[in-house]
Formats: C-alpha cells, structure tokens, sequence
C-alpha cells in the first residue's frame, strides 16, 4: 500500500506541537533551504522531517527521483482523429465529408499514414528533436461514453477508488518528504486524479493569490489575524464534520503562503507562453519549477474538447493553444536549465465518433492518441493507426493501448517508482523513455 | 444581533447544538432572557440556523427572529409557499439597481441580491439548485440574454411541476446552445443534449442504454434556436420514424421523452438524491431517500411536494445533518451580505470564480462538485481573502459597538448559531483588532464554511 504512513499517528492529531527548529533540506537539488530556521511549523512539517531521519523508507513510501511530471487534461473528449489524422486512410473523408483535415493541410507527417492537424504545428521542434512521442488508440475496455464516468476511470482506475492515481504517487512521496506544495493543480476545484487521502495537494490559480496579503491589511496585522485564525481552526473538535479537511487545508495554504512569499518574484518567463488562463497556468507551472519548490506533479486542464457541434473552429484554437502552451513551457525550462527534469503528457476522457453528426460536429466516442514530450522522452509514434475499418457497435473505435500501459511507463521510465504501488494491476511500460 | 429580541418557540426541542462535539458558548444573553435550559434554547437556534441556512441563505436577525417566532413548522410552510411571502422591498431594490443583464458581471449582481434580500429564500436556494443541476454556461450561450431568461424559467418552475421544468428546459435557449439541441436534424442527430438529459439530468448512469441516447436524440430533433433568440419547431428536419426509447416504441417526439422518462423508476429516485445531497447531506440511503420517491409518486411530480417530504424528514432535523454541507461560494457571499447588511457590489459579484463558483459558468455539464471540493486550499484561501477584503469596506453602522466579547458573541449567535469550541471564542475574543477584523474572523470559523 502506498497511502500507509510509517506510523499511525495523525497529523492533525499532532497539531500544536511546539514550533520547531529546523532547516529542511532543500526541496530540489541545489536550491536554497526553503523552510527556514525559526518558522513556527505547522506539524506536518515537522513530524514527517523527524520521520525521515529517523527511519528508513518505509513501505509504500517512493525515492524522489526529483522529476516532475506535468498533466494537461483536455477535457470534454479530444477527437483524436483530427489530432493525430490518419491522412492515407480513405474511409475517413467518407466518415468525416465536412470535418476532414486533407494531407495537404497536415502540419507535418509524422509516418506514412500519420500527421499533425495544422494547430499543432508548434509541435515541430519538439519532434524534430525527437522529444515528442504520440501513442496511438489509447483507452479501455469497454469504455463509457459518459464524460464522468470515462473521467473517473482515467482518475481512479477504478469507481470504489477515492484516490486518483497522481495522488497515490503523491501520497507516497509526502510521507518522507513532507511540504505543501509536491502536487499543484491550476484550477479552484482539485481533479480527482490528484486526490489523495494522506497527501496535501495545492489548487493555485496564482502565487499571488495564495496570501492574505493584499486583502486591506497591513503584513504585521495579517501576522496577527492568521496567528488567531490557526488558533481557531486547532479549537475546532477533530470529530466534527470535515474537521480533518478544514485542519488540512488551512494548515497547508498557510505554509504553501510562506513558500511562496520566501521563493516569490525571482522567476522571469524565458518563452512567450499564448495569452489567457491555459498559457498563464502553465507559466505558474514553470515558476513552480524555477523557484524549487519541491512540485513534482502538476496539473493543468484545458476544457472545450466537447464538440458536438461546430468542431473544426473550435478544435483548431484549442489544439493551437495545447501546442504553443505545451512548447512554450519545455522552452522555457530548457533556457532555465530545468529541461532535463521535467515531462509533459496529455489525456482526454476519450475520443469521438469517427462518423461526424449532421452539426458540423462529433458526438462521444472511445480510444484516441496522446502526448509526451520533454528531453526524457524518446520521440516517435507508438502503436498503429486507428483502424476504421473495424468498429465497435456503437461505431466507435476499438483501443490498442491502456491507458494504465502509458501510466506504468511514467512512473517507472520517468518517475522511478514502481507502477504496482500506484495501478493495482501489472502493465507493461511502453518503452518511450530513456 | 440584539439578541435580546431573540425569541424562542418552546415547543421544540431537536438539540442539535452539540453535534460534532461542539460546546455551546454563545448566545448567552438570549439564553438567560429565555428562561430556559441553554441546551434547549440553544438547540432551538441551532435548529432554526440550520433550516434558514439550507432553505435558503445564512440567516439575518429578522429571518432568525421570524423562525424562532413561528417555530419551525410554520417556517417550513412559508418557506415551501413562496406566492404568500410579499418580496416588495427587493421587487424595489432590483428596479432601482438598473441592471444590464446582458452583461455577465450585471447578471450576477443581480442575483446575488435577491439571493441577500428575498423574503422567499428556498424559492432562490432552489433557482440556485436547478442552475447546477439543468445547468448552462454563459460561455456557450454568448452574449444576450438568454442566461437570464433561463434563470427566470427556472425560478418560475423552481417548486412546480417536474414535467413543466423539464419540458421547459428542454426547449430553452440557453440549453439549445449550451448542450447543441438547436438545429439537430434527422439526418445525424446531434447526441448532447439526449445523453445529459438521461445521466446527468434525470436518471443517472447505468439506467440508460446507448440505443436510448440514440433514439432520446432522434426524438429531439426539429427544434431549433434563432438569430433573436425565439425557439421554433422544423417538423421538415425532425426525426418522425418509429423508434423504441425506453421501453416505449412509437413515432417518438420531445413530449414522449420526457414522459418516458418521469415514468422511468430512476428517475425519481436520482432527482431525490440529487436534492438530498443538495438540502442534507452526501450519500443518502434509500430509506432516507423513500419519503421523497413517495411524494414524487403522489404528487405526480411536484417539486414542492418533494421538498416538503425532504424539509420535514426527521433526518433533516437529525445531529448527521448538521453542518454536513460545505457552504458554496455563493452562499458565502449572498450569506455575509445577508447577515451583515452590505449591498452586493461588483466585486462581490466577480469574487465566486476564484473560490470555484462563477454563476452562470460551471465548470462542466456536470454542474459544480458539491463539498469537500470547495475546500481546496485554493478556494479556502480565495475565500480568506475575500471575506478580509470585504469587511473593510462594509458600512461603518453594521457592527454594534461595545465590548469585544459582546461583538464576539453577537456575531457568533447569528452567525454559527453560538455554537463554537470554547477555545475559538476564546481566541476571537482575546484578538486585538478592529470590529471589522472580528466580523472576519468569525466569518472565517471553520463552523461558518459549512452550512
């Protein structure tokens, strides 16, 4: 099990223990101490640094391998089919007369029978360097066409399961590392694919909004609200409804909020990333990594890939932003020398119906390809063009990878830890990664 | 608060102060007026606290008084019957807002206030309930005023006939664009709308086959949204074949859907989850659940009369009931103005997104996640700084004046029910600040994000 702590005891249990004295080892090699001498930490902090020197690993718990792995979800349901175009296949004008991206408008071939739809050209450096790899019919077993239900397989892998696969990794990894900020996801509303039931797992829309600072105050009097507020939320009764959340969360953004105050304004952009939230998620992904804050997973969601109507606009813009979003961030990090630790991979719930519906759009459909990209990754396509010759009864497609295949491979190839302690059953890793 | 004005209604007695192992501290000078035992006066606040709160928004002194004076079964009536509530004093404050409810920002404003003033609050908690769950995005539907116009219908059918609601909604414009209905032909119908109308809508996943999305989204072709907004029937494009959706085969159209659907044994039971899960708390059971099927089945569908097996279900009053929601963002924000008196202003109306809430733009189809997801650290800290933010430009007049320590347990009566550890009340009342700091801080308690 990898949600076990080394010991029983409860962290929040633990709080108020008294301030404890102790420079951290830094959270990424070669950074400065981040937690520094003389801050009244929380608990959390404190109990799993006295873990760590005073045990080995023990089970369930993973090595920091110091590689951080970037998720960007396109949510809604990506047509993969006018991502990664089977552009020699016939059948395909046949089952897609309006929506079709014809070989002459292909961004670049990336084999004999697969292109890039034309937004994606922003992902020529990367294949030409041979950082880009796409995997081709990912998905399941009898795969669900529901958006949540698809979703929740991907998060979970499994529906009695509360923790997302990100967050059992996470999980494992916080109990010997222990900061608030290994697992960061840009959104408000954390994605069940990072929950995690040991963990803490940050939502950040902004460094600058993680702080009370700002907020009419002056930094001495918010000093002294939060010293009441931790006062008040210790006093809450531990079994009290979501009493162990509430403690979590206001313990972990307060820390985060100290991180971030010592680390903040160093970072400065060294690609432009497109403008809007996608692009401005992304650079605080960046700014996460530039600034050793110890992330190691973070996750970022671009929505709007439901086109069941009016695709082929729509599509394009979106594959367009992933593509210069995704290229800006590997830029970036390779010019802040942090191209070497760091890996992006993509998914979406499923793909859609290769025959278009009468709205100039697609309606649910099953297997589609994904990305990863960064200098571990070892470019090309794996696995074969979809077959469109061979449906299922719903008219979808049929899968040739699982998409637990591609998560093993993560987590053994660039992560180093062991799959099995995070996907219940054995995959084999595609071998995408040096 | 003056909370000598607090009165209580002697007859009932639920107790629920103490759940979760909090102590009672405050209110104290209410219960001494009362003559009463503090756990059983204590326990009539705590009741009426959590029924305003659920039944509507965080409560103001008159709306506690008001309960407290009625009891809570009289309360449950006029809460369930909004047409004999008079809303006059909001009816005059919209008009004179003047409101552009083409504009996003405006839209929200507005609603917000008549989430902070209404004297018909479960009417509003329930137009709020139907936003998340028949939802629409203004991201889809684009500029105009269709959002608001959907807000309307769903207002109007809020407590009304399951069947008018879903028919309506069916054919609303915001919807017809939001989930694509509008302009799906007989030639490749357009699934959307069909799918969510079954899983997310009405009946829930895995009572529903693939071939009934099919033939649910034949059905609902011909229907068609244009370029001023007005929504028209195009027998010319619809699908009129027989199909089978259901069970029920037959020259299918919209009206024969929903039909077949409100027959459809799933269905009531799904919408009386999702109301549970809305009004009580996560994860009914199906005995808790029955009561609310069986006034779906006697009442033919009428959302009111499910509300009134949900609001009078002795599990609503019970200890597991209390403070097992997480308040949502507009909650937050329509409750404090409610309780503390500030008109809603823009930048309460721009501050939902932040904690994860923006009306009229949830994340998915699927509405917004309800619980422990509005306590992200994000959206708690989102929270924080809104509540800091917003206590420094309240009014000067809304605290009363006097020592902390009645500052302290005026605000935690009204605003937790009194109900807080010792050593909270403790801590807010030894904090040196301002009035405006302590309304924060309270606003802040752990006990305050939930309802």
């Amino acid at each position: 099990m990898t949600t076990q702590r080394p010991d029983e005891t409860c962290e929040i249990c633990a709080r108020g223990a008294e301030p404890t004295e102790v420079t951290r080892r830094a959270f990424i090699k070669g950074s400065v101490a981040v937690v520094s001498v003389g801050m009244a930490m929380p608990s959390v902090f404190s109990r799993t640094v006295r873990t760590a020197s005073t045990s080995k690993m023990a089970g369930g718990t993973f090595q920091d391998s110091g590689k951080v792995l970037i998720v960007v979800q396109m949510a809604g349901g990506n047509d993969g089919l006018n991502t990664v175009v089977p552009f020699a296949d016939p059948k395909l004008a046949t089952l897609r007369p309006t929506l079709i991206t014809r070989e002459q408008d292909l961004a670049f071939k990336l084999n004999g029978s697969l292109g890039l739809h034309p937004g994606l050209a922003a992902f020529k450096p990367l294949w030409d360097a041979g950082d880009l790899a796409v995997v081709s019919n990912v998905g399941y077993p009898d795969p669900s066409l529901s958006h949540f239900q698809s979703m929740d397989i991907w998060e979970t892998m499994d529906p009695q399961e509360r923790q997302g696969w990100l967050g059992r990794y996470l999980a494992g990894l916080i109990d010997r590392d222990g900061h608030p900020l290994a697992g960061i996801d840009i959104t408000t509303a954390l994605s069940p694919a990072l929950n995690a039931l040991s963990a803490p797992v940050a939502t950040m829309s902004s460094p600058q909004s993680f702080s009370l600072v700002g907020a009419g105050e002056s930094p001495g009097q918010t000093a002294l609200l939060a010293a009441t507020l931790d006062r008040i939320y210790r006093a809450y009764p531990k079994a009290a409804p979501y009493a162990a959340l509430l403690a979590q969360t206001e313990q972990n953004s307060f820390s985060a909020a100290k991180l971030l105050t010592k680390v903040g304004g160093a970072y400065q952009p060294k690609a432009t990333y497109p403008p809007g939230p996608f692009g401005n998620g992304l650079k605080v992904l960046a700014e996460a990594i530039v600034a050793g804050i110890g992330m190691r997973v973070g996750y970022i969601t671009l929505g709007g890939f439901d086109t069941h109507r009016d695709q082929a606009g729509q599509h394009a813009r979106l594959l367009a932003l992933l593509s210069t979003g995704i290229a800006a961030l590997l830029d970036d990090l390779g010019a802040q020398g942090k191209g070497s630790d760091v890996s992006v991979m993509t998914w979406s719930e499923f793909g859609r119906r290769p025959q278009e519906n009468a709205s100039g759009g697609t309606d649910h459909g099953t297997a589609a390809p994904l990305f990863l990209a960064g200098a571990g990754v070892k470019g090309g396509v794996y696995g074969d063009p979809p077959d469109l010759g061979n449906l299922d009864a719903n008219a979808n497609l049929k899968f040739q990878t699982d998409f637990r295949q591609v998560y093993a491979t993560v987590l053994e190839g660039w992560l180093k830890v062991p799959a099995d302690g995070v996907i219940p059953k054995q995959y084999t890793p595609l071998p995408l990664l040096a | 608060m003056n909370v000598s004005q607090i009165r209580f209604d002697r007859r009932k007695l639920l107790g629920m102060a103490g759940a979760g192992g909090a102590a009672l501290v405050a209110g104290g000078v209410a219960l001494r007026l009362s003559k009463q035992p503090p756990a059983e006066a204590a326990g009539q606040l705590a009741q009426a606290g959590h029924l305003l709160r659920r039944a509507g928004f965080a409560p103001s002194e008159a709306d506690i008084n008001a309960a407290l004076g009625d009891g809570l079964s009289r309360t449950i009536d006029r809460l369930l019957h909004p047409e004999s509530v008079s809303d006059t004093a909001l009816d005059a404050t919209l008009a004179a807002g003047a409101y552009d409810v083409t504009k996003i920002g405006d839209l929200r404003r507005w609603w917000l206030t008549r989430m902070a003033l209404t004297r018909r609050p479960l009417l509003e908690k329930m137009t709020l309930f139907w936003h998340g769950l028949l939802t629409s995005s203004y991201r889809k539907t684009g500029q105009g005023d269709l959002m608001y116009l959907q807000n309307q219908f769903l207002r109007t059918h809020a407590l009304g006939s399951l069947s008018d609601l879903l028919t309506g909604i069916t054919i609303d414009g915001a919807m017809l664009r939001w989930l694509d209905g509008t302009g799906s032909s007989k030639a490749h119908p357009n699934e959307n709308y069909a799918r969510e109308l079954m899983e997310l809508f009405t009946m829930g996943v895995g009572n529903f086959t693939e071939s009934d999305v099919r033939a649910a989204a034949r059905a609902l072709t011909g229907w068609a949204l244009d370029r001023q907004g007005q929504v028209s029937f195009r027998p010319q494009v619809h699908d009129n074949e027989v199909k089978t959706f259901l069970g029920r085969t037959g020259r299918l159209g919209m009206g024969d859907v929903i039909s077949a659907i409100l027959a459809n044994p799933a269905t009531p039971r799904y919408l009386a989850g999702r109301m549970w899960s809305f009004f009580v708390y996560p994860n009914p059971t199906d005995g808790d659940l029955a009561p609310v099927v069986d006034a779906f089945r006697q009442s033919h569908g009428n959302i009111g009369a499910m509300m009134e097996a949900v609001l009078r279900s002795p599990a609503f009053s019970s200890p597991k009931a209390y403070r097992a929601l997480v308040k949502s963002p507009a909650e937050l924000i329509a409750g404090f103005s409610r309780q503390l008196g500030h008109p809603i202003d823009a930048a309460d109306a721009a501050a939902g997104d932040a904690m994860g809430q923006g009306l009229f733009d949830p994340p998915s189809v699927a509405g917004w996640a309800p619980g422990a997801a509005w306590l992200s650290t994000g959206s708690w800290m989102a929270r924080m700084h809104y509540l800091l933010a917003r206590v420094h430009t309240l009014p000067g007049t809304t605290l009363p004046g006097g020592t902390t320590s009645a500052l302290v347990d005026h605000l935690l009566a009204m605003m937790v029910d009194g109900s807080v550890a010792p050593a909270a009340r403790q801590a807010l009342v030894d904090h040196r600040g301002t009035p405006a700091e302590v309304a924060f801080l309270v606003a802040a308690t752990p006990e305050y994000q939930l309802s």
